[in-house]
């Protein structure tokens, strides 16, 4: 049987803001985005651990907000100062299971991607198994342009370009290999299939849901509440 | 009330910090501490309340036996939630209100 362990990464960049709230802490009606973004995991049946990472001085927090939804997770674990580094945390934290075959791939979602509903999280891990790793992506529909200074010169052909998304998982040992090297030689990537792209792994992708939006601007807290609104309103 | 978090303002084009005011639970404005500017999600607070507590009304029942299931206790403290509930909602509602 392939064991799969989920790692929600909820250490982001609000935390180095003093007084603020870390936004995955946010509520959307009622529901914090954190707890939003991994419950799909906590669901389903093919995954077997829920990894949480989170800022050190907000563990407690996040141990309290998780439980407080009723959703068990197995580990709420301390991270990094950037993405990749907590998610180095994360396959460090996994790596004696790793390595005694225990878990066989790793998913790493966004926690502030509160929108993943599951539904494409079989093809994905379906996809891993063959290839050794898959990632939700979205076509490029808006035309991409090269700036050189203030011009926009050229105009790039979007054909082939795609969105990156999370959910991605990936074969447990070559990811922890990759971000191994990566430490080895200071390597960071923006996102996981970089990391694991850069030694050569495959990644496949399954089409992504345009609602799986990442809170990242005011803006997106309000589309989120207008989804939440659209999706059933006082669903908890 | 009013939260702070980070977000990236996209007038600033880096990240700063905002102020989440919320009318209630409803969140209504988003203002950036360093430009000022605002973004809407509730132009009108108190619709968007009534709408969320219909939605709270309705899923009620689902929550509280949810609650009950994963601890029964929490019935021997009904009686005060119950009587606590209309004062509750009311100071909610003058929230809103104001």
């Amino acid at each position: 049987m392939n064991t799969t362990a989920a790692v929600v990464l909820g250490a982001g960049n609000g935390i180095r803001m003093g007084q603020a709230i870390n936004k995955v802490y946010l509520e959307i009606e009622g529901l914090p985005i954190i707890v939003r973004a991994a419950r799909p995991f906590a669901q389903h049946h093919d995954i077997n651990r829920l990894v949480i990472v989170a800022a050190e001085h907000e563990l407690d927090r996040c141990r309290r907000v998780f439980r407080s939804a009723g959703i068990k997770v197995s580990a709420v674990i301390a991270g990094g100062e950037t993405r990749h580094a907590s998610e180095a945390c994360a396959l460090e934290y996994l790596a004696p299971n790793i390595e005694c075959g225990e878990v066989e791939f790793v998913l790493i979602h966004d926690g502030a991607r509160p929108f993943f509903d599951g539904a494409t999280l079989n093809e994905l891990l379906e996809k891993a198994h063959y290839s050794g790793g898959a990632i939700c992506a979205l076509p490029l529909e808006d035309d991409l342009a090269h700036l050189n200074g203030r011009f926009a010169r050229p105009m790039v052909d979007r054909a082939g370009f795609w969105r990156a998304q999370t959910p991605q998982v990936f074969r447990a040992q070559v990811l922890l290999d990759a971000y191994r090297s990566a430490a080895v030689s200071g390597f960071e990537g923006t996102d996981t299939a970089a990391s694991v792209e850069r030694v050569g792994g495959t990644v496949e992708v399954v089409r992504g849901d345009a609602r799986n939006i990442k809170i990242t601007q005011p803006e997106d807290l309000v589309l989120a509440e207008s989804l939440i609104g659209a999706t059933g309103r006082g669903k908890r | 009330m009013q939260i702070k978090s980070s977000l990236v303002c996209p007038d600033c084009g880096q990240q700063t910090l905002h102020d989440l005011h919320y009318a209630g639970p409803v969140l209504h404005e988003i203002t950036c501490a360093e430009c000022g500017k605002a973004s809407y999600a509730h132009h009108h607070p108190v619709g968007g309340y009534l709408l969320e507590w219909r939605g709270r009304l309705l899923s009620k029942p689902r929550r509280m036996y949810r609650e009950v299931s994963k601890n029964p206790i929490i019935l021997f403290r009904l009686s005060r939630r119950v009587v606590s509930k209309p004062t509750r909602v009311t100071r909610e509602f003058f929230e809103v209100l104001h």
